[in-house]
């Protein structure tokens, strides 16, 4: 899609019912210069995802005093989301240089804004200006100094303030050019800097927030082999045959493997979806020496000669992800067109036709987009090849319940704790299966139901190993104190199946007694994902209050809870409590 | 249809059979301000040339865009 077809998605919306996006979200858009083409890229970017975003921009030249006035329509308005990009240009006069008061003043606002703001907030970074009047003495010019420091203390403003995110504009004008990403016609004569491809790409870089913020992020990659892996079709020319190696275009695949471990080490899961026989595709990742990725890299394998949609959806439920959190990779056109066909939600990208292009085009995607990268992204795909060894397990066992009690699963149960806050948040934006409400919470907000409620999450490791911190509830004071809400009540799908959140539920419910809660309110609001969580509350012993359409609400007696002993809980599962 | 025509269309989100020679501002409630600076970029983006400040305000209507864009010794009907 080019500039012009964003732009004509943006100006054909019009007339549309609302009600027919997917989603309708808030945006307030904090620039210092004419953002109105910004903004009609960012919408055109979330129409072609199906998402109207209702896109409040501070007047022309008035953030400071916006960011300032608590009584300006910025401060009274909520936003699901926020963007703040301010620029530097080298060529023009402003108001952040060369005096940095100005910065310094803008900085304090924007921290108090974004503590106010229940929806994250994004900043850009300043473009670091390489074009100056030093040439290739560049560093020395005070502006490029002042850059750095500058985009120095924007790091540290977002490290220290839990609901501030950066967006690093510095990257993309790397990635474009500076002459290609500046116009400095159209910023004498509008004061709007960028270039409309820029701008685009700004507005792409906003949009993959929104995703994320949506639970729309990728979380795995799922590769065909012969073409994109390596070159070359190892059923025919055998595992030592294959180009993958130090000369090109060996090399290249051996280089786009490396990049591929990198995601992986990340967080990003990867798989395989191959026309091959599975003892080919195994024999290449125990004989080649010059496979980066060995077979344990891969959460789930399928070389075999089915359909490749069909494989797609047998991957997706092995690793228990929504069909949305895949993205597809493979060099011929008829297969990725028959994926498209089949399963819209998979993301198919185009592969160049040389090796050497895949990863810059894996990495155009915008598609992994985080707020924070946790402890648990890094130890994820460590966790996936031990859940092959509980498998292996579950296959040899009679029951269920045999099996849980041969994994010794023990839960460490924390309340309140302000270092889970980022791991938390990020739980309640990616977590679509076992989620009752499927309520979206930004840092700030668990910050706030840490300060006037309860929040438990449980950590969770068995003798095979770690699944980190998989399992949050949230409860809300009401005006009774011996009342409260299970706002949310979430699980990770890797810990799934095996009993763990009725124990947790117990002891939360046990919790609550000691403090003289008596009864606990809580609902289920149905979505096209979140089926596994609806039987949860009734089997815990919630009583149907009422039931709608889009929500179903319940009750908990909790004396009559903890006496009944009709909910069965695994004896084998170990809760203990780690900070109270 | 041509580069021009796609342009316009898109930009000012009209049917490709409005954009005429008598296409402009006046009769026009998309070619607004912010919309001519998006035109005048993706013109010259789409040709590879560029326009002056004063050719650019002299523009009264689609036919003189069209007389601009050949006085740059391009081709506008493809």
């Amino acid at each position: 899609m080019t500039t012009l077809d964003y732009l004509q998605m943006a100006s054909a919306h019009k007339g549309r019912d609302i009600a027919s996006y997917d989603h309708v979200l808030d945006v307030n858009l904090i620039t210092n210069f004419t953002d109105e083409v910004f903004k009609k890229f960012l919408f055109g970017v979330a129409l072609e995802r199906n998402t109207f975003l209702n896109i409040s921009p501070v007047p022309y030249r008035q953030y400071h005093l916006n960011l300032k006035d608590k009584k300006s329509a910025l401060w009274q308005g909520q936003a699901d989301i926020t963007f703040i990009l301010f620029d530097i240009n080298p060529f023009i006069k402003s108001a952040f240089y060369p005096d940095s008061g100005h910065l310094a003043e803008v900085m304090e606002d924007i921290r108090a804004y974004s503590i106010a703001q229940k929806g994250p907030v994004v900043m850009g970074t300043f473009p670091s200006p390489y074009q100056n009047t030093y040439g290739n003495n560049f560093k020395e010019h005070p502006i490029f100094s002042f850059v750095v420091e500058a985009n120095n203390a924007l790091q540290d403003l977002s490290d220290s303030t839990n609901n501030l995110y950066l967006l690093d504009i510095n990257r993309l004008f790397h990635l474009y050019g500076e002459s290609n990403a500046r116009d400095l016609r159209n910023a004498h004569a509008f004061d709007l800097p960028f270039s409309n491809t820029f701008s685009l790409a700004m507005a792409k870089e906003c949009f993959a927030y929104i995703q994320t913020l949506l639970g729309q992020a990728r979380k795995c990659i799922v590769l065909d082999l012969d073409g994109v892996l390596w070159g070359g079709i190892v059923g025919e020319v055998g595992p030592l045959g294959v180009a993958v190696g130090p000369e090109y275009p060996g090399n290249a695949y051996h280089n786009f493997q490396r990049i591929l471990l990198e995601f992986q080490e990340r967080g990003i899961l990867l798989a395989i979806n191959s026309h091959n026989n599975l003892q080919d595709v195994l024999e290449v990742f125990q004989k080649n020496p010059h496979m980066v990725l060995r077979e344990e890299h891969f959460s789930a394998i399928r070389a075999n000669w089915n359909n490749k949609a069909q494989n797609l959806i047998e991957i997706a439920k092995e690793l228990n992800i929504g069909m949305d959190h895949l993205i597809f990779l493979d060099d011929d056109p008829v297969n990725r067109e028959l994926v498209k066909l089949k399963l819209p939600q998979v993301l198919v990208p185009e592969l160049p036709v040389f090796p050497e292009g895949y990863a810059p085009q894996l990495l155009s995607l915008n598609a992994f987009t985080q707020f924070k990268l946790t402890e648990e992204d890094k130890k994820r795909a460590k966790m996936y090849a031990e859940e092959q060894k509980r498998k292996a397990v579950f296959e040899s066992v009679e029951t269920i319940d045999d099996y849980i009690d041969q994994l010794k699963i023990v839960v460490a149960v924390d309340c309140n704790a302000v270092s889970l806050i980022p791991r938390l948040s990020q739980m309640t934006l990616k977590t679509n299966q076992f989620n009752i409400t499927t309520r979206r919470y930004s840092e700030k907000n668990i910050e706030t139901y840490m300060k006037d409620g309860l929040v438990f999450s449980g950590t969770v490791s068995d003798k095979f190993g770690e699944y980190g911190t998989t399992i949050l509830a949230i409860l809300c004071p009401t005006d009774d104190q011996k009342h409260m809400v299970l706002d949310s009540f979430l699980m990770s799908c890797r810990v799934m199946g095996r009993g763990i959140e009725q124990a947790f539920f117990r002891y939360i419910v046990k919790e609550l007694a000691s403090r003289g809660v008596l009864k606990l309110s809580a609902s289920f609001i149905p979505t096209p994902k979140n089926h596994p969580a609806k039987d949860f509350l009734p089997e815990a012993g919630f009583r149907k209050e009422t039931e709608g359409a889009s929500e179903i609400s319940y009750s908990l007696d909790i004396p009559e809870y903890l006496e009944n002993a009709a909910v069965k809980i695994h004896n084998a599962i170990s809760i203990k409590s780690r900070t109270q | 249809m041509s580069r021009l025509t796609h342009i316009f269309s898109s930009v000012l989100g009209i049917d490709e059979s409005k954009v005429t020679p008598g296409l402009s501002p006046q009769n026009t409630s998309s070619w607004d301000s912010l919309n001519a600076i998006i035109l005048v970029t993706e013109i010259e983006k789409a040709f590879g040339i560029s326009f002056t400040y004063d050719e650019v305000m002299a523009v009264g209507d689609f036919a003189d865009v069209i007389k601009l864009v050949r006085s740059k010794g391009e081709d506008t009907d493809s």
